[in-house]
């Protein structure tokens, strides 16, 4: 029971760490800049757009080995631009993305947290009600049932998770305001 | 974040108290439990506080609340101040 206890108040204490790691962790100078945030934010959806290229190559081309290895490179393109992008948009956006649980987040963060789900949950929709367009434009009409390569629906499904997943961050990057100077003259005016 | 409408902007003076009393803005958002740059944004107007976080500044600087926040421009220190001839 102790040990139990014990235990939660650790997983707290790790969790509180975690938080406060990326809350008040170092942002490089760069990103006080308004145009290099966004043309960070425009690298990360030029990423998301390589695995919607390769369902497009998927419904074309698969199955074959072309449809294939053009995916796993697409794919793995995305995901290793990803890691170091993303990572720098979580750091920037110090919890407005999302990375951290909002019980560590105070008022101002909340309300930016808010706003970028609101404007990534915007942008879902319109995103389904495209991509549904899209795909009734493309499926043939000249059968009762439609053929669909099933690696471009599955390439369809990741390309949407991913995008899903990372519009907040996006968001958040994007309309972040210009970050007021670390602790400008305090040290001054002591 | 964009700039609030001036009909929705709450002026405060919590940077010239700030400096006046010689606290951080590291030192006022430890005290108040926010991240030191929400003081930042509250400064330069870009955010305006809740009711709660607004007494909490209050009751810091140990001051009435309207002393730091106000809906109308706070005039310019010493500007109601006669001029001597």
């Amino acid at each position: 029971m102790n040990g139990a206890v014990m235990s939660d108040d650790r997983r707290a204490e790790r969790r509180a760490a975690r938080a406060r790691a990326i809350t008040e962790a170092e942002v490089h100078p760069r990103w006080a800049d308004r145009r290099a945030r966004r043309a960070l934010v425009g690298g990360a959806a030029a990423a998301l757009a390589l695995p919607w290229a390769a369902t497009v190559v998927c419904w074309f081309l698969a199955p074959s080995t072309t449809a294939m290895v053009t995916t796993f490179v697409l794919c793995g393109l995305c995901a290793a631009a990803w890691i170091p992008i993303g990572s720098q948009i979580v750091t920037m956006t110090r919890g407005a993305a999302g990375a951290v649980p909002e019980e560590f987040l105070d008022e101002r963060q909340r309300t930016e947290l808010l706003r970028a789900r609101t404007v990534a949950h915007r942008a879902t929709l319109t995103l389904l009600l495209l991509t549904g367009l899209i795909v009734q434009l493309a499926l043939p009409h000249d059968a009762m049932t439609p053929e669909v390569p099933a690696a471009a629906v599955a390439v369809l499904f990741v390309a949407l998770l991913a995008t899903v997943v990372a519009l907040p961050a996006l968001a958040a990057g994007w309309n972040m305001p210009d970050p007021p100077p670390d602790d400008d003259a305090d040290s001054g005016s002591r | 974040m964009p700039k609030e409408n001036d009909k929705e902007r709450v002026h405060n003076r919590i940077a010239v108290l700030r400096a006046e009393r010689g606290v951080s803005r590291r030192d006022l958002a430890q005290a108040l439990g926010v991240h030191y740059q929400t003081v930042g944004y509250l400064e330069r107007g870009e955010y305006s506080p809740s009711l709660h976080l607004a007494l909490n500044i209050a009751a810091y600087f140990e001051v009435p609340v309207e002393v730091i926040f106000a809906l109308e421009p706070f005039p310019r220190l010493g500007a109601t101040r006669t001029e001597r001839p």
